[in-house]
Protein backbone atom coordinates (compact mmCIF):
# COMPACT_ATOMS: atom_id res chain seq x y z
CA UNK A 1 0.00 0.00 0.00
CA UNK A 2 2.99 2.06 0.22
CA UNK A 3 1.69 3.42 -3.80
CA UNK A 4 -0.77 4.97 -1.77
CA UNK A 5 1.23 7.54 0.11
CA UNK A 6 1.01 11.10 -1.43
CA UNK A 7 4.12 12.93 -1.65
CA UNK A 8 3.87 16.88 -0.90
CA UNK A 9 2.99 18.25 -3.65
CA UNK A 10 0.44 15.49 -4.69
CA UNK A 11 -1.07 16.26 -1.25
CA UNK A 12 -1.46 19.90 -1.95
CA UNK A 13 -2.91 18.97 -5.09
CA UNK A 14 -5.26 16.86 -4.11
CA UNK A 15 -6.37 18.90 -1.24
CA UNK A 16 -7.02 21.95 -3.72
CA UNK A 17 -8.89 19.55 -5.48
CA UNK A 18 -11.22 18.57 -2.33
CA UNK A 19 -11.93 22.50 -1.48
CA UNK A 20 -12.79 23.09 -5.08
CA UNK A 21 -15.01 20.41 -5.21
CA UNK A 22 -17.38 21.59 -3.10
CA UNK A 23 -18.71 24.33 -5.24
CA UNK A 24 -19.59 21.54 -8.18
CA UNK A 25 -23.24 22.53 -7.14
CA UNK A 26 -23.25 25.83 -7.94
CA UNK A 27 -24.09 27.86 -11.64
CA UNK A 28 -25.92 24.28 -13.10
CA UNK A 29 -27.48 25.28 -16.24
CA UNK A 30 -29.65 23.29 -18.41
CA UNK A 31 -27.20 22.37 -21.43
CA UNK A 32 -24.14 21.31 -19.59
CA UNK A 33 -25.56 20.58 -16.36
CA UNK A 34 -22.00 20.78 -13.67
CA UNK A 35 -19.65 21.45 -17.07
CA UNK A 36 -18.80 25.00 -16.30
CA UNK A 37 -18.41 23.78 -12.63
CA UNK A 38 -15.94 21.26 -13.40
CA UNK A 39 -13.98 23.76 -15.58
CA UNK A 40 -13.47 26.20 -12.92
CA UNK A 41 -12.95 23.59 -10.12
CA UNK A 42 -10.19 22.40 -12.23
CA UNK A 43 -8.58 24.97 -14.04
CA UNK A 44 -5.84 25.94 -11.57
CA UNK A 45 -5.35 22.07 -11.54
CA UNK A 46 -4.41 21.79 -15.30
CA UNK A 47 -2.58 25.35 -15.01
CA UNK A 48 -0.58 23.42 -13.10
CA UNK A 49 -0.33 20.25 -15.03
CA UNK A 50 -0.12 21.94 -18.02
CA UNK A 51 3.19 24.00 -18.70
CA UNK A 52 2.06 24.46 -22.29
CA UNK A 53 -0.42 26.98 -22.57
CA UNK A 54 -1.63 25.45 -25.84
CA UNK A 55 -2.44 22.31 -23.99
CA UNK A 56 -3.97 24.08 -21.03
CA UNK A 57 -6.61 25.66 -23.29
CA UNK A 58 -7.10 22.34 -24.90
CA UNK A 59 -7.64 20.73 -22.00
CA UNK A 60 -10.64 23.34 -20.64
CA UNK A 61 -12.52 23.13 -24.34
CA UNK A 62 -12.48 19.67 -23.85
CA UNK A 63 -13.51 19.71 -20.46
CA UNK A 64 -16.73 22.10 -20.71
CA UNK A 65 -18.69 19.05 -22.14
CA UNK A 66 -21.79 18.06 -20.17
CA UNK A 67 -21.40 16.77 -17.01
CA UNK A 68 -23.94 15.42 -14.31
CA UNK A 69 -23.76 13.41 -11.23
CA UNK A 70 -24.13 13.56 -7.06
CA UNK A 71 -21.99 16.68 -6.46
CA UNK A 72 -21.11 14.11 -2.93
CA UNK A 73 -19.39 11.51 -5.32
CA UNK A 74 -17.62 13.36 -7.52
CA UNK A 75 -14.15 13.22 -6.00
CA UNK A 76 -14.00 9.65 -7.56
CA UNK A 77 -14.32 10.75 -11.42
CA UNK A 78 -12.36 13.88 -10.09
CA UNK A 79 -9.31 12.53 -8.64
CA UNK A 80 -9.11 9.96 -11.93
CA UNK A 81 -9.43 12.63 -14.65
CA UNK A 82 -6.65 14.70 -12.93
CA UNK A 83 -4.43 11.79 -12.49
CA UNK A 84 -5.17 10.94 -16.54
CA UNK A 85 -4.65 15.04 -17.26
CA UNK A 86 -1.06 14.09 -15.74
CA UNK A 87 -0.77 11.08 -17.52
CA UNK A 88 -1.61 13.22 -20.62
CA UNK A 89 1.37 16.13 -19.99
CA UNK A 90 3.76 13.23 -19.49
CA UNK A 91 3.32 11.31 -22.48
CA UNK A 92 5.05 12.63 -25.75
CA UNK A 93 2.77 14.46 -27.59
CA UNK A 94 -0.18 13.03 -29.75
CA UNK A 95 0.04 9.63 -28.16
CA UNK A 96 -2.33 9.94 -25.29
CA UNK A 97 -6.27 10.32 -26.39
CA UNK A 98 -7.71 12.71 -24.59
CA UNK A 99 -10.70 10.79 -25.25
CA UNK A 100 -10.62 8.37 -22.74
CA UNK A 101 -10.91 11.17 -20.26
CA UNK A 102 -14.34 12.19 -21.70
CA UNK A 103 -15.61 8.26 -21.99
CA UNK A 104 -14.45 7.59 -18.38
CA UNK A 105 -16.10 11.04 -16.87
CA UNK A 106 -19.34 9.78 -19.30
CA UNK A 107 -19.25 6.85 -18.04
CA UNK A 108 -18.55 7.23 -14.52
CA UNK A 109 -21.24 10.00 -13.92
CA UNK A 110 -24.26 7.78 -14.69
CA UNK A 111 -22.87 5.02 -11.74
CA UNK A 112 -21.47 7.61 -8.91
CA UNK A 113 -25.32 9.60 -9.44
CA UNK A 114 -26.74 6.08 -8.63
CA UNK A 115 -25.04 5.41 -6.08
CA UNK A 116 -24.96 8.36 -4.59
CA UNK A 117 -28.34 9.49 -5.09
CA UNK A 118 -29.45 6.31 -3.59
CA UNK A 119 -27.67 6.63 -0.73
CA UNK A 120 -27.00 10.19 -0.03
CA UNK A 121 -30.13 11.78 -0.90
CA UNK A 122 -32.13 8.85 0.12
CA UNK A 123 -31.42 6.49 2.30
CA UNK A 124 -28.83 8.62 4.74
CA UNK A 125 -30.64 11.63 4.65
CA UNK A 126 -34.01 10.18 5.14
CA UNK A 127 -32.61 8.17 8.16
CA UNK A 128 -30.72 11.67 9.69
CA UNK A 129 -33.68 13.53 9.06
CA UNK A 130 -36.00 10.92 10.68
CA UNK A 131 -34.21 10.80 13.68
CA UNK A 132 -33.72 14.63 14.05
CA UNK A 133 -37.57 15.64 13.15
CA UNK A 134 -38.36 13.35 16.22
CA UNK A 135 -36.00 15.42 18.32
CA UNK A 136 -36.46 18.18 17.12
CA UNK A 137 -40.14 17.68 17.72
CA UNK A 138 -39.78 17.79 21.41
CA UNK A 139 -37.49 20.86 21.00
CA UNK A 140 -34.35 19.06 22.00
CA UNK A 141 -31.31 20.81 21.19
CA UNK A 142 -29.23 17.29 19.94
CA UNK A 143 -30.34 18.12 16.58
CA UNK A 144 -27.51 20.84 16.52
CA UNK A 145 -24.53 17.96 16.83
CA UNK A 146 -26.72 15.37 14.65
CA UNK A 147 -25.96 16.67 11.29
CA UNK A 148 -22.62 17.16 11.85
CA UNK A 149 -21.94 13.50 12.97
CA UNK A 150 -23.95 12.78 9.75
CA UNK A 151 -21.66 14.44 7.48
CA UNK A 152 -18.96 12.36 8.08
CA UNK A 153 -19.83 10.09 5.23
CA UNK A 154 -20.08 12.75 2.69
CA UNK A 155 -16.46 13.86 3.55
CA UNK A 156 -14.93 10.42 3.89
CA UNK A 157 -16.86 9.57 0.24
CA UNK A 158 -15.41 12.81 -1.06
CA UNK A 159 -11.81 12.90 0.22
CA UNK A 160 -10.94 9.19 0.40
CA UNK A 161 -12.75 8.65 -3.48
CA UNK A 162 -10.71 11.22 -4.85
CA UNK A 163 -7.48 10.38 -2.73
CA UNK A 164 -7.94 6.09 -4.20
CA UNK A 165 -8.96 7.47 -7.62
CA UNK A 166 -6.21 9.82 -8.08
CA UNK A 167 -3.27 6.98 -7.05
CA UNK A 168 -4.43 3.58 -7.81
CA UNK A 169 -5.53 5.01 -11.44
CA UNK A 170 -8.46 3.83 -13.58
CA UNK A 171 -8.02 0.46 -14.55
CA UNK A 172 -8.76 0.34 -10.66
CA UNK A 173 -12.36 2.04 -10.93
CA UNK A 174 -13.17 0.23 -14.26
CA UNK A 175 -12.68 -2.78 -12.75
CA UNK A 176 -15.23 -2.18 -9.43
CA UNK A 177 -17.84 -0.61 -12.17
CA UNK A 178 -17.08 -4.10 -14.55
CA UNK A 179 -17.26 -6.22 -11.56
CA UNK A 180 -20.71 -5.45 -10.60
CA UNK A 181 -20.21 -4.36 -7.02
CA UNK A 182 -21.13 -0.69 -7.49
CA UNK A 183 -24.63 -2.32 -8.34
CA UNK A 184 -24.99 -4.64 -5.84
CA UNK A 185 -24.21 -1.87 -3.33
CA UNK A 186 -26.57 0.31 -4.54
CA UNK A 187 -29.24 -2.37 -4.82
CA UNK A 188 -27.85 -3.52 -1.07
CA UNK A 189 -28.72 0.52 -0.21
CA UNK A 190 -32.28 1.26 -2.03
CA UNK A 191 -33.22 -2.45 0.69
CA UNK A 192 -32.44 -0.38 3.78
CA UNK A 193 -33.66 2.30 2.05
CA UNK A 194 -37.04 0.31 1.40
CA UNK A 195 -37.21 -1.02 4.96
CA UNK A 196 -36.83 2.67 6.62
CA UNK A 197 -39.29 4.05 4.38
CA UNK A 198 -42.11 0.99 5.47
CA UNK A 199 -41.33 2.25 9.12
CA UNK A 200 -41.71 5.62 8.61
CA UNK A 201 -44.87 5.11 6.57
CA UNK A 202 -46.40 4.07 10.31
CA UNK A 203 -44.28 6.25 12.69
CA UNK A 204 -44.38 9.79 10.61
CA UNK A 205 -47.10 9.76 8.75
CA UNK A 206 -50.78 10.71 10.60
CA UNK A 207 -54.20 9.80 9.71
CA UNK A 208 -55.91 11.11 13.17
CA UNK A 209 -59.58 9.75 12.98
CA UNK A 210 -62.33 11.78 15.41
CA UNK A 211 -65.10 10.40 13.77
CA UNK A 212 -67.64 8.33 16.59
CA UNK A 213 -70.94 7.20 16.28
CA UNK A 214 -73.64 6.28 18.66
CA UNK A 215 -75.42 3.46 17.89
CA UNK A 216 -77.83 1.61 19.66
CA UNK A 217 -76.30 3.24 22.93
CA UNK A 218 -72.85 1.52 21.75
CA UNK A 219 -69.94 4.05 20.59
CA UNK A 220 -68.64 3.38 17.47
CA UNK A 221 -64.91 4.99 17.57
CA UNK A 222 -63.24 4.53 13.58
CA UNK A 223 -59.81 4.78 14.95
CA UNK A 224 -59.85 1.94 17.25
CA UNK A 225 -61.71 -0.36 14.23
CA UNK A 226 -58.76 0.44 11.98
CA UNK A 227 -56.71 0.15 14.39
CA UNK A 228 -57.57 -3.59 15.15
CA UNK A 229 -57.58 -4.64 11.78
CA UNK A 230 -54.14 -3.23 11.56
CA UNK A 231 -52.39 -0.57 13.00
CA UNK A 232 -51.56 2.32 11.38
CA UNK A 233 -53.50 0.92 8.37
CA UNK A 234 -54.68 4.34 7.19
CA UNK A 235 -51.03 6.45 6.84
CA UNK A 236 -50.18 2.97 4.54
CA UNK A 237 -53.12 3.40 2.53
CA UNK A 238 -52.56 6.82 1.76
CA UNK A 239 -48.47 6.58 1.30
CA UNK A 240 -49.39 3.41 -1.33
CA UNK A 241 -52.05 5.87 -2.72
CA UNK A 242 -49.48 8.51 -3.59
CA UNK A 243 -46.99 5.86 -4.74
CA UNK A 244 -49.56 4.25 -7.50
CA UNK A 245 -50.34 7.70 -9.02
CA UNK A 246 -46.59 9.07 -8.52
CA UNK A 247 -46.61 5.46 -10.87
CA UNK A 248 -48.51 6.15 -13.30
CA UNK A 249 -46.55 9.51 -13.78
CA UNK A 250 -49.41 11.69 -12.30
CA UNK A 251 -47.18 15.18 -11.33
CA UNK A 252 -46.20 14.97 -7.36
CA UNK A 253 -47.19 18.35 -7.25
CA UNK A 254 -50.84 17.15 -8.02
CA UNK A 255 -50.35 14.70 -5.39
CA UNK A 256 -49.26 16.89 -2.73
CA UNK A 257 -52.46 19.36 -3.62
CA UNK A 258 -54.83 16.59 -3.48
CA UNK A 259 -53.31 14.79 -0.11
CA UNK A 260 -53.51 18.80 0.91
CA UNK A 261 -57.37 18.70 0.11
CA UNK A 262 -58.05 15.51 1.15
CA UNK A 263 -56.34 16.85 4.78
CA UNK A 264 -58.96 19.78 4.48
CA UNK A 265 -62.37 17.84 3.56
CA UNK A 266 -62.29 14.79 6.17
CA UNK A 267 -61.78 17.54 8.92
CA UNK A 268 -64.73 19.62 7.58
CA UNK A 269 -66.66 16.31 7.37
CA UNK A 270 -65.71 15.68 11.12
CA UNK A 271 -64.04 12.47 10.22
CA UNK A 272 -60.29 13.59 10.94
CA UNK A 273 -59.40 16.35 13.59
CA UNK A 274 -56.62 17.54 15.16
CA UNK A 275 -56.13 15.84 18.33
CA UNK B 1 -37.33 46.11 14.16
CA UNK B 2 -39.28 44.30 11.13
CA UNK B 3 -36.37 45.63 9.22
CA UNK B 4 -34.14 43.39 11.62
CA UNK B 5 -36.21 40.50 11.36
CA UNK B 6 -35.97 41.00 7.77
CA UNK B 7 -32.58 41.36 7.21
CA UNK B 8 -32.05 38.18 9.29
CA UNK B 9 -34.94 35.79 7.43
CA UNK B 10 -32.88 37.58 4.46
CA UNK B 11 -29.49 36.04 5.42
CA UNK B 12 -30.90 33.48 6.88
CA UNK B 13 -32.28 32.45 3.43
CA UNK B 14 -28.47 33.04 1.66
CA UNK B 15 -26.61 31.29 4.23
CA UNK B 16 -29.31 28.15 3.16
CA UNK B 17 -29.22 28.70 -0.14
CA UNK B 18 -25.41 28.65 0.30
CA UNK B 19 -25.08 25.30 2.12
CA UNK B 20 -27.48 23.42 -0.73
CA UNK B 21 -25.24 24.04 -3.16
CA UNK B 22 -21.66 24.41 -1.23
CA UNK B 23 -20.56 20.83 -0.49
CA UNK B 24 -24.38 19.94 -0.23
CA UNK B 25 -24.47 20.08 3.04
CA UNK B 26 -28.62 21.49 3.79
CA UNK B 27 -29.87 18.13 3.37
CA UNK B 28 -28.86 17.23 6.96
CA UNK B 29 -28.63 20.56 7.99
CA UNK B 30 -31.94 22.56 7.66
CA UNK B 31 -32.25 22.40 11.94
CA UNK B 32 -29.29 24.43 12.11
CA UNK B 33 -30.01 26.91 10.20
CA UNK B 34 -33.78 27.48 11.59
CA UNK B 35 -31.49 27.78 15.19
CA UNK B 36 -29.15 30.32 14.12
CA UNK B 37 -31.79 32.57 12.21
CA UNK B 38 -34.13 32.10 16.01
CA UNK B 39 -31.08 32.92 17.85
CA UNK B 40 -30.35 36.13 15.67
CA UNK B 41 -34.16 37.31 15.92
CA UNK B 42 -34.40 36.51 19.98
CA UNK B 43 -36.68 34.05 19.72
CA UNK B 44 -36.65 30.45 21.33
CA UNK B 45 -34.76 27.90 19.69
CA UNK B 46 -36.85 25.31 20.90
CA UNK B 47 -40.01 27.23 19.01
CA UNK B 48 -37.89 27.28 16.02
CA UNK B 49 -37.28 23.35 16.61
CA UNK B 50 -40.70 22.61 16.86
CA UNK B 51 -42.02 24.31 14.05
CA UNK B 52 -39.00 23.42 11.94
CA UNK B 53 -39.98 19.67 12.91
CA UNK B 54 -42.93 20.35 11.24
CA UNK B 55 -42.11 22.03 7.98
CA UNK B 56 -39.11 19.26 7.28
CA UNK B 57 -41.74 16.38 7.74
CA UNK B 58 -44.06 18.12 5.50
CA UNK B 59 -40.89 18.03 2.93
CA UNK B 60 -40.18 14.82 3.97
CA UNK B 61 -38.62 12.41 1.27
CA UNK B 62 -38.70 15.49 -1.32
CA UNK B 63 -35.41 15.11 -2.58
CA UNK B 64 -33.34 16.57 -5.45
CA UNK B 65 -33.19 13.64 -8.03
CA UNK B 66 -30.51 15.00 -10.85
CA UNK B 67 -31.23 18.06 -11.96
CA UNK B 68 -34.87 18.25 -11.28
CA UNK B 69 -36.08 20.33 -8.26
CA UNK B 70 -39.39 19.58 -7.21
CA UNK B 71 -40.14 21.73 -4.09
CA UNK B 72 -37.31 24.88 -3.27
CA UNK B 73 -37.37 23.70 0.91
CA UNK B 74 -34.54 25.73 1.60
CA UNK B 75 -36.63 28.62 0.51
CA UNK B 76 -40.07 27.25 1.97
CA UNK B 77 -38.20 26.51 5.16
CA UNK B 78 -36.72 29.35 5.67
CA UNK B 79 -39.96 31.59 5.22
CA UNK B 80 -42.24 29.33 6.68
CA UNK B 81 -40.32 29.14 9.87
CA UNK B 82 -39.28 32.58 10.03
CA UNK B 83 -42.64 33.89 9.47
CA UNK B 84 -43.56 31.41 12.27
CA UNK B 85 -40.71 33.08 14.33
CA UNK B 86 -41.39 36.39 13.97
CA UNK B 87 -45.40 35.78 14.35
CA UNK B 88 -45.40 33.65 17.10
CA UNK B 89 -47.67 31.52 15.24
CA UNK B 90 -48.24 27.23 15.65
CA UNK B 91 -46.08 25.42 13.71
CA UNK B 92 -48.92 24.24 11.52
CA UNK B 93 -48.67 27.99 10.14
CA UNK B 94 -45.21 27.06 8.98
CA UNK B 95 -45.99 24.32 6.83
CA UNK B 96 -49.08 26.73 5.82
CA UNK B 97 -46.95 29.09 4.51
CA UNK B 98 -43.72 26.44 3.56
CA UNK B 99 -45.69 24.34 1.00
CA UNK B 100 -46.27 26.83 -1.15
CA UNK B 101 -43.61 28.70 -0.57
CA UNK B 102 -41.05 26.29 -1.81
CA UNK B 103 -43.51 25.60 -4.63
CA UNK B 104 -43.09 29.17 -5.83
CA UNK B 105 -39.36 29.17 -4.92
CA UNK B 106 -38.55 26.80 -7.72
CA UNK B 107 -39.51 29.47 -10.31
CA UNK B 108 -36.83 31.73 -9.08
CA UNK B 109 -34.71 28.90 -9.24
CA UNK B 110 -35.75 28.32 -12.90
CA UNK B 111 -35.34 31.77 -13.72
CA UNK B 112 -31.76 31.80 -12.88
CA UNK B 113 -31.01 28.28 -14.45
CA UNK B 114 -32.01 30.03 -17.84
CA UNK B 115 -29.34 32.72 -17.11
CA UNK B 116 -27.04 30.40 -16.70
CA UNK B 117 -27.65 28.52 -19.61
CA UNK B 118 -27.52 31.95 -21.44
CA UNK B 119 -23.94 32.09 -19.94
CA UNK B 120 -22.58 29.35 -20.94
CA UNK B 121 -22.17 30.55 -24.51
CA UNK B 122 -19.95 33.62 -22.60
CA UNK B 123 -17.97 30.94 -21.04
CA UNK B 124 -16.97 29.04 -24.09
CA UNK B 125 -16.57 32.23 -25.49
CA UNK B 126 -13.77 33.31 -23.22
CA UNK B 127 -12.13 30.32 -23.32
CA UNK B 128 -11.73 30.49 -27.14
CA UNK B 129 -10.44 33.68 -26.14
CA UNK B 130 -8.02 32.07 -23.91
CA UNK B 131 -8.84 34.72 -20.76
CA UNK B 132 -9.59 32.81 -17.33
CA UNK B 133 -9.81 36.21 -15.56
CA UNK B 134 -12.84 36.99 -17.11
CA UNK B 135 -14.10 33.35 -16.75
CA UNK B 136 -13.55 32.98 -13.39
CA UNK B 137 -15.20 36.72 -12.91
CA UNK B 138 -17.97 35.75 -14.83
CA UNK B 139 -18.44 32.38 -12.70
CA UNK B 140 -18.21 34.47 -9.29
CA UNK B 141 -20.31 37.25 -10.65
CA UNK B 142 -23.15 34.56 -11.21
CA UNK B 143 -22.66 33.27 -8.01
CA UNK B 144 -23.06 36.55 -5.98
CA UNK B 145 -26.18 36.67 -8.36
CA UNK B 146 -27.56 33.90 -6.94
CA UNK B 147 -26.93 34.76 -3.34
CA UNK B 148 -28.28 38.16 -3.58
CA UNK B 149 -31.59 36.93 -4.89
CA UNK B 150 -32.25 34.66 -2.28
CA UNK B 151 -31.23 37.24 0.07
CA UNK B 152 -34.13 39.81 -1.41
CA UNK B 153 -36.53 37.56 -2.20
CA UNK B 154 -36.77 36.56 1.52
CA UNK B 155 -35.62 40.04 2.76
CA UNK B 156 -38.78 41.57 1.17
CA UNK B 157 -41.03 38.51 1.83
CA UNK B 158 -40.93 39.68 5.16
CA UNK B 159 -40.97 42.97 4.74
CA UNK B 160 -43.86 43.68 2.63
CA UNK B 161 -45.82 40.14 3.87
CA UNK B 162 -45.62 40.26 7.26
CA UNK B 163 -47.98 42.26 8.10
CA UNK B 164 -50.66 40.59 5.49
CA UNK B 165 -49.63 36.94 7.08
CA UNK B 166 -50.63 38.67 10.55
CA UNK B 167 -54.15 40.12 9.53
CA UNK B 168 -54.58 36.23 7.49
CA UNK B 169 -53.19 34.17 10.79
CA UNK B 170 -56.07 36.30 13.29
CA UNK B 171 -58.66 35.40 10.48
CA UNK B 172 -57.82 31.78 10.43
CA UNK B 173 -61.33 29.86 11.39
CA UNK B 174 -60.72 27.17 14.14
CA UNK B 175 -61.58 24.59 11.73
CA UNK B 176 -59.74 25.48 9.00
CA UNK B 177 -56.60 25.49 11.32
CA UNK B 178 -56.80 21.99 12.55
CA UNK B 179 -57.74 20.99 8.76
CA UNK B 180 -54.14 22.49 8.32
CA UNK B 181 -52.67 20.35 11.21
CA UNK B 182 -53.87 17.32 9.38
CA UNK B 183 -53.15 17.99 5.88
CA UNK B 184 -49.52 18.16 7.52
CA UNK B 185 -49.59 14.93 9.16
CA UNK B 186 -50.41 13.58 5.77
CA UNK B 187 -47.58 15.22 4.10
CA UNK B 188 -45.10 13.29 4.81
CA UNK B 189 -47.03 10.08 2.42
CA UNK B 190 -46.16 12.11 -0.47
CA UNK B 191 -42.55 12.47 0.26
CA UNK B 192 -42.07 8.77 0.86
CA UNK B 193 -43.85 7.65 -1.96
CA UNK B 194 -41.89 10.01 -4.00
CA UNK B 195 -39.33 7.86 -2.90
CA UNK B 196 -40.50 4.73 -2.78
CA UNK B 197 -41.17 5.38 -6.64
CA UNK B 198 -37.46 6.66 -7.07
CA UNK B 199 -35.87 3.27 -5.74
CA UNK B 200 -38.98 0.81 -6.51
CA UNK B 201 -38.31 -2.49 -7.55
CA UNK B 202 -40.90 -5.61 -6.44
CA UNK B 203 -37.74 -7.38 -5.00
CA UNK B 204 -37.86 -5.20 -2.39
CA UNK B 205 -41.90 -5.80 -1.35
CA UNK B 206 -40.92 -7.92 1.50
CA UNK B 207 -38.43 -5.21 2.94
CA UNK B 208 -41.53 -3.13 2.77
CA UNK B 209 -43.31 -5.15 4.92
CA UNK B 210 -40.55 -5.51 7.27
CA UNK B 211 -39.96 -2.40 7.85
CA UNK B 212 -43.76 -1.08 8.29
CA UNK B 213 -44.85 -4.16 10.28
CA UNK B 214 -41.52 -3.51 12.91
CA UNK B 215 -43.14 0.05 13.14
CA UNK B 216 -46.48 -0.87 13.35
CA UNK B 217 -46.56 -3.46 15.60
CA UNK B 218 -43.44 -3.54 17.25
CA UNK B 219 -43.31 0.25 17.75
CA UNK B 220 -39.53 0.34 17.06
CA UNK B 221 -37.68 3.55 16.51
CA UNK B 222 -36.61 4.62 13.68
CA UNK B 223 -32.94 3.60 14.42
CA UNK B 224 -33.50 0.66 15.07
CA UNK B 225 -35.61 0.11 12.13
CA UNK B 226 -32.25 1.46 10.35
CA UNK B 227 -30.57 -1.02 12.01
CA UNK B 228 -32.79 -3.60 11.03
CA UNK B 229 -32.54 -2.17 7.89
CA UNK B 230 -29.39 -2.57 6.94
CA UNK B 231 -28.90 -6.16 8.28
CA UNK B 232 -31.48 -6.52 5.03
CA UNK B 233 -29.08 -5.22 3.25
CA UNK B 234 -26.04 -6.73 4.28
CA UNK B 235 -27.70 -10.18 3.45
CA UNK B 236 -28.39 -9.18 0.03
CA UNK B 237 -25.35 -7.92 -0.68
CA UNK B 238 -23.48 -11.26 0.11
CA UNK B 239 -25.97 -13.26 -1.86
CA UNK B 240 -25.89 -11.05 -4.86
CA UNK B 241 -22.05 -11.65 -4.11
CA UNK B 242 -22.23 -15.05 -3.99
CA UNK B 243 -24.05 -15.42 -7.31
CA UNK B 244 -21.76 -12.79 -9.00
CA UNK B 245 -19.36 -15.22 -7.67
CA UNK B 246 -20.63 -18.20 -8.91
CA UNK B 247 -21.54 -16.95 -12.51
CA UNK B 248 -17.61 -15.16 -13.10
CA UNK B 249 -16.09 -18.90 -11.94
CA UNK B 250 -19.20 -20.89 -13.87
CA UNK B 251 -17.99 -18.50 -17.21
CA UNK B 252 -14.82 -19.51 -16.63
CA UNK B 253 -15.23 -23.59 -16.64
CA UNK B 254 -17.16 -23.33 -19.72
CA UNK B 255 -14.91 -21.79 -21.92
CA UNK B 256 -11.64 -23.48 -20.41
CA UNK B 257 -12.81 -27.12 -19.38
CA UNK B 258 -14.96 -28.12 -22.52
CA UNK B 259 -12.68 -31.09 -22.84
CA UNK B 260 -13.87 -32.52 -19.16
CA UNK B 261 -17.43 -32.78 -19.99
CA UNK B 262 -16.97 -35.04 -22.96
CA UNK B 263 -15.18 -37.10 -20.72
CA UNK B 264 -17.85 -37.08 -18.03
CA UNK B 265 -20.49 -37.92 -20.57
CA UNK B 266 -18.37 -40.81 -22.26
CA UNK B 267 -17.41 -42.87 -18.88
Amino acid sequence: MSNLKLTPAEKKRTKRLFWRNMFLGFNMSYTRQQGVAWDWIHAPIYREIYKDDDQFWEAMKRNMEFYNTTPNMNGIASGLAVSMEEENARAPKGTFDTAGISGMKIGLMGPLAGIGDTFFSGVWALIIMGIAISFAREGNLVVAVLPLIALIPNILVRWYGQKYSYKLGSQYISKAVKSGVMEMFTKATSIVGVTVVGGMISTLVKVPLVFKAKINGNTLNLQKIFDQILPTMLPLLLALGCFYFLRKNTSPVKVLLCVVALGFILTFLGITGAA
Amino acid sequence: MLLYQALIVGLACAFAKWISAYGSFLQLMPFITYMLMALLLGKSVSQALIAGAAVELAFYGVMQIGAVLPQDTAVGGILGVGFALILNAKPAVAVALAVPISMLAVIVWNLLKFWFTANVEIFDKYIDERNLSKFNRLWWIQIVVYELVYFALAFFAVLVGTSGIRIFINSIPKVLLSGLTVAAGMLPAVGMAMLLKYVWNIQFLPYFIAGFALAAYLKLPIMAISIFGVVFGLIGFFIDRQINDAKKSGMQQTSSTGNDEEDFFNE
